[in-house]
């Protein structure tokens, strides 16, 4: 009731959203404005032409009112997305290093901001859909790996992540109970093992 | 919002134990006595040392935010930290309140005013999805709460008395409205039968869950006995207890 069903075991795209505007981008100004204090961070001022860091909400809210121009990251234009792409296809075990916010802050300058972009729009949709897709097979791919103790992922992005995680939680929590199930003796044993680490932990602390 | 944080924190630091969490909680590297807290103590970002002033008061919300959403136990509270935001979103709100009500102020001026508001309303809305997430968690294990006095020292003054009341309503509406026809030795609301599961719903410290190492890890050891070691921002999907102990750190993050 207090958390409505959909936010209790998982993260709403738009709350992913959310946390990557925080993020700092470079803009190019069009508009004077002086310094501000907020509360979480502080927009420089801003002189015409002079490049400054400021988090994609202020960037979006500026851009949006034509006051500046966004210059994209170095990754968001189609060679280099390709180059990751043959990346991808070359390491069939590992996922390329793109930025842990990649697909969130491409789809946020697609939308709102294409106009500044290096690349045209189309171009650069369809390779980071080819991107996505290719990460998806191997992470679908990987999930054959997946036990009842652990796995170890590398360069998945929040959004990635938030795809998997209503089925490999659910079918990790299955794992674990059948495994627990199948050994009861280990189980009772295991179980206070745990409970007396976690106090040894608390202690060190 | 009712709380007074304010009042609330005083009360909250009165006992000795929470004062050293906090401090383990907040990693930072200094002095004991920066937690503490200081009658009107403001806005600590000019006292943070240089290397962790990174991790501004927002940013740490955020992660506590994403911490609590995905950790199937109920977390430390953040008190010092809300109180903090709390005061500046207090401070902005009246700055720009006063600048409003001045008919002189320019277009530019209203644009300034725009972005700062806009900020409160995403700092607030942190804020009111961290305590709801609490707040669910608190009335789903309040009678748990209520039976194990290691929780106490997680909760704040006024989430500890919510459970406490929530506990006692939820047991008296089950008494009221089915136990109290039925036979006296069916009437227990904490019976232990084997081969039954608990009757005090606890959280399942077993879950698994995605753990972002914010910092090279020291080896924490597997449900099947093997160790594992996590390198600073390495990925891992693991069981909520083997990694419990590294989120109280700091050194690693839910995502």
């Amino acid at each position: 009731m207090v958390l409505p069903a959909h936010l209790k075991n998982n993260l709403m795209p738009s709350e992913i959203k959310f946390i990557a505007e925080n993020e700092l981008i470079t803009i190019l100004p069009r508009y004077s404005m002086k310094k501000i204090e907020l509360i979480g961070t502080t927009i420089p001022a801003l002189r015409g032409m002079r490049r400054e860091r400021v988090p994609i909400w202020v960037a979006l809210i500026l851009k949006s009112q034509d006051k500046c121009n966004i210059v994209p990251p170095e990754w968001m234009n189609v060679a280099y997305l390709k180059e990751k792409y043959e990346d991808e296809l070359k390491t069939p075990y590992r996922f390329s290093d793109l930025p842990s916010n990649w697909i969130e802050v491409s789809k946020i300058l697609l939308t709102k901001a294409a106009d500044d972009l290096a690349d045209p729009s189309h171009q650069l949709r369809s390779i980071i859909q080819d991107l996505r897709e290719i990460r998806l097979v191997k992470s679908r791919r990987g999930l054959k790996e997946l036990n009842e103790s652990n796995i170890e992922l590398l360069g998945l992005s929040l959004l990635e992540i938030n795809e998997l995680r209503p089925f490999v939680l659910t079918v990790m929590n299955k794992l674990r109970q059948l495994h627990d199930t199948v050994k009861p003796e280990d189980d009772s044993t295991n179980a206070n093992n745990y409970e007396d680490s976690d106090e040894d932990e608390d202690m060190d602390n | 919002m009712s709380f007074d944080w304010d009042a609330e924190e005083d009360d909250f630091f009165a006992g000795p134990s929470v004062r050293s969490r906090q401090a383990v909680d907040e990693d930072f590297p200094i002095p004991d006595d920066f937690a503490d807290p200081v009658p009107g103590f403001g806005d600590p970002i000019g006292l943070i040392p240089q290397d962790t002033a990174e991790e501004t008061n927002f940013q740490q919300l955020i992660r506590h935010w994403m911490n609590e959403r995905h950790s199937p136990d109920i977390l430390p509270g953040q008190e010092v930290l809300l109180g903090n935001l709390l005061d500046h979103i207090r401070k902005q709100t009246d700055d720009v309140q006063l600048l409003r009500a001045d008919p002189g102020s320019s277009e530019d001026e209203h644009f300034r005013i725009m972005l700062v508001h806009t900020e409160i309303e995403r700092v607030k809305f942190v804020i009111r999805s961290y305590i709801r997430t609490r707040l669910h968690k608190i009335e789903k294990y309040a009678r748990h709460i209520n039976s194990d006095p290691n929780m106490y020292e997680r909760l704040s003054k006024a989430e500890f008395e919510h459970a406490k009341r929530y506990a006692r309503l939820e047991e008296t509406h089950y008494t009221s409205s089915v136990l109290q026809s039925l036979p006296i030795d069916q009437q227990g609301l904490d019976d232990n039968i084997a081969f039954m599961p608990p009757m005090i719903p606890a959280p399942s410290k077993t879950r698994a869950v995605f753990v972002h190492a914010r910092q090279d890890c020291p080896r924490v050891k597997l449900l099947d006995g093997s160790m594992m070691e996590m390198k600073k921002d390495q990925i891992s999907l693991v069981p909520y207890n083997v990694i419990e102990h590294l989120l109280a750190r700091g050194e690693v993050e839910l995502v």
